[in-house]
């Protein structure tokens, strides 16, 4: 980035990280400069600050839509990761469903789905845990792949994956020690020093 | 861009930012070029590429086809700003 001219606008400068990396490299000169001209050339300080005004709504919708552009651009380049990407969401896709569902019960007959096929095995244990768990295992090995083909993995390229395994983890985090979860969370700082009647307490559940 | 503003009358404003996803669109549509510079300034200069030029030569026809229908048509606004449809 021209360092005169980021000496000139320190914030303005430091505010273009906003843009992806790759636009910022190309273009970042450019966008000071052209600042720096918009700013030279305004007849008095009234319309300054009508360039400043407008190059502060400009950045943020400017950075967002460059981004949106990257992760579009990511996901074309990188077929496998948009692959992987979608068939994993897909299988989280039974989860939130359900309990879309189940919430409009609630909220328009006042009744839930606690007492249908859909709560019982084997359909609870496959949109609650063997679904997220498969979504989860298809994130992690992808993302392990990756590893092992670039030796690196860049979050701005993988962050479809990395949310799925997130979310994955999440759902069966919360389906495995949702009966214990008060054992962790009542006194944290109690439940750290007394580990073993912590431990004792999730054994129970 | 204050060219921008004063050919369309202030109705498009761009920002910088604005201005350089335009810029990367036409780029990597392949309808703008960067211009060799070997100069010691550090602007850089665009030109419209062989498609470019198609692209825009097509847009202006597009445009010149419009506005003699239009003509044609008596629906262009009349000397006093008023619509021609406003007559009948």
């Amino acid at each position: 980035m021209g360092k005169h001219l980021a000496e000139r606008f320190p914030r303005y400068s430091q505010l273009l990280r906003l843009y992806p990396a790759r636009y910022r490299k190309r273009y970042g000169d450019e966008i000071l400069q052209t600042l720096a001209d918009m700013l030279d050339y305004a007849a008095s300080p009234a319309e300054r600050r009508r360039v400043w005004v407008r190059t502060a709504l400009d950045l943020p919708l400017a950075a967002t839509q460059q981004q949106l552009i990257t992760i579009g651009e990511t996901m074309h380049e990188s077929p496998f990761i948009k692959r992987s990407s979608i068939i994993s969401a897909l299988l989280l896709l039974p989860f939130f469903a359900a309990l879309a569902v189940n919430g409009l019960d609630k909220a328009l007959r006042n009744q839930t789905l606690y007492h249908s096929g859909l709560w019982s095995m084997p359909w609870l244990g496959l949109w609650v845990l063997y679904l997220p768990l498969l979504a989860g295992t298809i994130a992690l090995v992808s993302i392990v792949i990756i590893i092992m083909r670039n030796h690196k993995i860049s979050l701005s390229a993988t962050w479809p994956l990395v949310g799925v395994l997130g979310v994955s983890l999440s759902i069966v985090g919360m389906v495995l020690f949702h009966d214990s979860v008060h054992c962790v969370t009542g006194n944290p700082v109690r439940e750290l020093r007394n580990a073993r009647a912590t431990l004792s307490c999730i054994e129970q559940r | 861009m204050q060219q921008i503003e004063h050919d369309t009358a202030g109705r498009i404003r761009l920002g910088p930012g604005a201005l350089y996803g335009t810029v990367k669109q036409l780029v990597d549509a392949n309808l703008i070029e960067e211009m060799p510079y070997e100069g010691t300034e550090r602007r850089r200069y665009y030109r419209l590429t062989k498609k470019g030029w198609d692209r825009l030569g097509s847009e202006m026809r597009y445009y010149e086809q419009t506005v003699r229908l239009a003509r044609e048509r008596q629906a262009l606004p009349n000397d006093t700003g008023a619509s021609a449809w406003a007559n009948i």
